[in-house]
C-alpha cells in the first residue's frame, strides 16, 4: 500500500542567494509545496520567470497565510524577529545561518521556541550534510581510528569587487564579518565532531578590506577533554579554500573542497591516512592515503529531508537545532570579546582601490 | 558515486613473477584447448553487459575468439563454454592446480599484504559506514583457498558463507580451517534458501570468468537484504593497459577472463540488475608496469609513440603521477565497485 504523505505548504522570506536555493529544493520535494515568497524588494521575485507562487511584500502577511513552514533567508539583522514572529504564528521554521547578529538574538528565538514546543525549528548548517563530512563523521563515530586529538580548519574566500557593498560585510546588518558569515560553518563542524568548547582564544584582523568588520579571524578552542581546534576564517584567501583536518589517534581525515554550484572551492574529497610510525614504513611520515572523490552534493536536499522528518514524525530536532545555534554563537561572541586586536596596527585599506565608486 | 584514489606503488611481478606466470599461461593454454575445443561445449552469446547483438571480432586467445560489443564497448569471449565446464576446469585442470599450489604460494606474502588485507579493510570500512549492523557476508566464486582461508578468519562479520567455490573446499583442511563449520553453497541459483539474509556479498574477479553473468547477479541480488552491499573487483577493457595492449595483453584469456567489460557496460549491467553504484574506482597501480613488461617481452608490439616515450624516459615519479591520473580519471584497468541493492 502506498503511504499517503501529507503535503506541507511552505513559504520563503527573503529572495536572495539562499532564497533561490531553497525554492529549488522545495520544488523538487515530493512533500513540500511552495505557496508564497516574500521580499521587501519585490522586483527580485518578479524578474524571476520561474516563480509561479503568490508574491508577498510583507512577511507578516505571508506567515498569516495558510502555510505550515517558513524558510527564513533574510540578512542577519532581520532573521531573529521573523523567526520569532513565525513561531508565534504557529509555523515550523527553517532559518539560514547565522541565526542572528548576536547571542542575544538566538536567546530571543529560543525563548519563543520554548513557548511552542510542538513546532520544529532548524538552522541551515548545511555543511554537516556534505558527503565528505558525512563520511568523515561515520568514520569518527565508528571509533576504529580512536579518539580525535585535534581539528584544524581553514575556510576562506577572496572577497570581490562588491565586497564592501554587500550587507554581509556591514556590521549594522550582519553583526560581524567573515567569522560570522562563513567561519560559523567551520565552528559548527568543530562542535559536530568534538562537542562544546570551553576555552576560546581569538585574533581578529582587518588586513585588507576597510570595513567595520573583520576580514580575518584566527581562533583557538579547547574542550574539557583537551581536544583542540583551530580555525582560520578569511576573506583574503585569494584561492578559495575549505579544508578541515581531523587528527585521530590512529589516522587522519581531511575533507577538502566543497561540491558547490560554481565549484570554486575545488573538488570535494575525503583523504584517509592511517598512522604509520616512521620505523614501521619506508614512507617516513608520508603514509599510504586513500582519497575519496565525491561528485554529488545532496546536502541541501538532505538537510531539508531531515527537517521534514522532524515535522512528520514529531521528533526532537537534534541536528542543527537552536541549541547548536546557541552554542556556536557563544563561541563567536566570546571570540569577538576575546579578540586581542587592541594595540595591533590596523592594516586595512589596501582593498580600497577596488572600490572607487564606493557609495558610503 | 564516489571514486577512490590510492597512492600505492608496486610491480606486476610481485603478483605474477615472470617465469612462473609464463609457465601458468602455457599450462592454461593446453588445458583450455583440450577442454573447450569441442564446439558442442560452447554457446553463442549476446553482449553479457548490455545484451546487444551488435559486435565485431577483435582478437583471439588460445584459439578462441573475442568480440567487442558495438553498443557498450565491452569485450567478451564468443562462443563461450558453459559454467559447469568452467568450474570443472578450475577444480581439476593442471593449470588451476599450478595456480593454487605454485603461483599463489610463491606470491603469498604480497597477495596477503596488498590484495587480501586491502579488500578486507575496504569492505569492513564501507560496511561500517553504510550498514553498521551487518552480520552476514557471502563470498562468491573464490578460486583461491588461500584467500578463502583469510576470508573465513577475518573477524569483522559474525556469519560467513562461501558460495560456489572454484576449488575443493576440503583444501581448506591444510590451513587448519574446518570448512564444515561454515555454510558452503556449491551451486548458484536465485532460489537459494538464504534469500534476503545476506548483508554483504563479495564477488572478487567473479564476473570475469562466469559465463552466465545474469545468473550470478540474480543470485547475489536475491541473497542480499534491501540496501545490502555487493563488492566487486574486475578488470575493465576501458583501462589503460588493456586499451594500449589490446590483443597483446596477457591478462585476457579463457576462462579467467571471458568477460572484459567496459565502464559503460559495467554500469548498464549493474543498473539492469537492480543495483545503485555507490563507488566506482580504478585504484590500479600496475597499468604502466604491465605495458612496460609486455614491451620487454616482445619489442615488436605496436605502441603509441607517446606511451613508448613515457616508458623509456619516465622515472618512478612519472609512473606514480601517471597512475594517479589514471585513477582520478577512472582509467586504470583494475576496477573496484560497491553496489547497493535498491
Ligand atoms: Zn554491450
Amino acid at each position: 500500500m502506498r503511504e499517503n504523505k501529507k503535503i506541507l505548504k511552505a513559504g520563503i522570506i527573503g529572495y536572495g542567494y539562499m532564497g533561490k536555493i531553497r525554492k529549488k529544493i522545495i520544488e523538487s520535494s515530493a512533500v513540500l509545496k511552495l505557496e508564497g515568497i516574500c521580499d521587501i524588494n519585490r522586483e527580485l521575485i518578479t524578474v524571476d520567470q520561474s516563480v509561479k507562487c503568490k508574491i508577498y511584500d510583507s512577511y507578516k502577511k505571508l506567515i498569516a497565510s495558510d502555510i505550515d513552514i517558513v524558510f527564513v533567508c533574510t540578512p542577519n539583522s532581520f532573521s531573529p524577529q521573523i523567526v520569532v514572529d513565525s513561531l508565534r504564528a504557529g509555523k515550523h521554521v527553517f532559518c539560514e545561518k547565522p541565526p542572528g547578529r548576536t547571542l542575544a538574538d538566538v536567546k530571543l528565538i529560543i525563548e519563543q521556541e520554548k513557548k511552542r514546543p510542538e513546532l520544529k525549528l532548524m538552522f541551515g548548517f548545511n555543511h554537516r550534510y556534505h558527503p565528505g563530512i558525512l563520511e568523515a563523521r561515520t568514520i569518527v563515530d565508528s571509533k576504529r581510528f580512536g579518539k580525535i586529538l585535534f581539528l584544524k580548519g581553514t575556510y576562506g574566500k577572496s572577497g570581490g569587487r562588491n565586497y564592501l557593498q554587500s550587507w554581509r560585510n556591514q556590521k549594522e546588518v550582519a553583526g560581524g564579518g567573515i567569522l560570522l558569515d562563513q567561519g560559523i560553518h567551520m565552528l559548527d563542524l568543530f562542535r559536530y565532531f568534538c562537542g562544546n568548547f570551553s576555552e576560546v582564544k581569538c585574533f581578529l584582523s582587518k588586513m585588507f578590506w576597510d570595513t567595520d568588520v573583520e576580514d580575518n579571524a584566527f581562533i583557538f578552542l579547547r574542550n574539557r577533554f583537551g581536544q583542540v581546534a583551530t580555525l582560520h576564517s578569511s576573506a583574503t584567501l585569494w584561492k578559495h579554500c575549505f579544508r578541515i583536518e581531523i587528527f585521530l589517534e590512529d589516522a587522519y581525515l581531511i575533507v577538502s573542497g566543497l561540491l558547490s554550484k560554481t565549484g570554486s572551492y575545488g573538488r570535494e574529497t575525503l583523504t584517509i591516512g592511517r598512522r604509520q610510525f616512521e620505523d614501521e614504513t619506508f614512507a617516513l611520515g608520508n603514509p599510504r592515503e586513500e582519497v575519496v572523490y565525491f561528485d554529488q552534493d545532496l546536502s541541501w536536499e538532505a538537510e531539508v529531508t531531515k527537517f521534514i522528518d522532524y515535522i512528520t514524525n514529531d521528533n526532537k530536532v537534534d541536528n542543527s537545532s537552536s541549541y547548536d545555534a546557541l552554542k556556536v554563537m557563544e563561541i563567536i561572541e566570546r571570540a569577538y570579546k576575546n579578540n586581542s586586536v587592541k594595540g595591533c596596527p590596523n592594516l586595512a585599506g589596501k582593498g580600497d582601490r577596488f572600490h572607487e565608486k564606493r557609495s558610503n | 558515486m564516489k571514486n577512490v584514489v590510492i597512492n600505492e606503488t608496486g610491480k606486476a611481478s610481485e603478483f605474477k613473477p615472470d617465469v612462473i606466470f609464463e609457465k601458468y599461461l602455457k599450462l592454461a593454454e593446453k588445458d583450455v584447448r583440450d577442454e573447450f575445443s569441442q564446439k558442442r561445449n560452447l554457446a553463442l552469446s549476446n553482449c553479457p553487459a548490455c545484451r546487444s547483438k551488435k559486435k565485431r571480432i577483435v582478437f583471439s586467445h588460445f584459439g578462441f575468439e573475442y568480440a567487442e560489443c558495438l553498443a557498450c564497448d565491452s569485450v567478451y569471449m564468443n562462443p563461450r563454454p558453459l559454467d559447469a565446464k568452467i568450474k570443472k576446469h578450475y577444480l581439476e585442470s593442471a593449470s588451476a592446480s599450478f595456480w593454487r599450489n605454485t603461483l599463489s604460494k610463491k606470491t603469498e606474502g604480497k597477495r596477503k599484504e596488498k590484495i587480501y588485507e586491502k579488500r578486507f579493510q575496504w569492505f569492513s570500512d564501507i560496511a561500517q559506514n553504510h550498514l553498521p549492523c551487518a552480520t552476514t557476508i557471502a563470498d562468491f566464486n573464490s578460486k583461491d583457498p588461500e584467500y578463502t582461508k583469510e576470508f573465513l578468519q577475518n573477524g569483522y562479520f559474525k556469519r560467513k558463507i562461501v558460495i560456489n567455490p572454484y576449488f575443493n573446499i576440503l583444501a581448506l583442511d591444510k590451513f587448519n580451517v574446518d570448512a564444515s563449520s561454515y555454510p558452503v553453497i556449491e551451486e548458484l541459483a536465485d532460489s537459494l534458501e538464504d534469500r534476503g539474509m545476506v548483508d554483504v556479498a563479495c564477488a572478487f574477479e567473479a564476473i570475469d570468468c562466469f559465463a552466465d553473468v545474469e545468473l550470478l547477479l540474480k543470485t547475489i541480488n536475491a541473497l542480499l537484504c534491501k540496501g545490502g552491499l555487493c563488492f566487486v573487483t574486475t578488470i575493465s577493457i576501458s583501462g589503460f593497459d588493456l586499451q594500449v595492449l589490446w590483443g597483446n595483453s596477457t591478462s585476457i584469456f579463457p576462462p579467467d577472463r571471458i568477460n572484459v567489460f567496459s565502464r559503460k557496460g559495467l554500469e548498464l549491467l549493474f543498473k539492469r540488475h537492480g543495483f545503485d553504484i555507490i563507488e566506482y574506482s580504478t585504484p590500479g597501480f600496475l597499468d604502466l608496469d604491465i605495458v612496460k613488461n609486455a614491451l620487454k617481452k616482445d619489442s615488436s608490439i605496436e605502441l603509441p609513440r607517446f606511451v613508448r616515450t613515457i616508458l623509456k624516459n619516465g622515472d618512478d615519479q612519472v609512473y606514480q603521477d601517471f597512475q594517479e591520473f589514471l585513477q582520478l580519471s577512472k582509467l586504470s584497468s583494475f576496477v573496484r565497485i560497491v553496489l547497493k541493492k535498491k
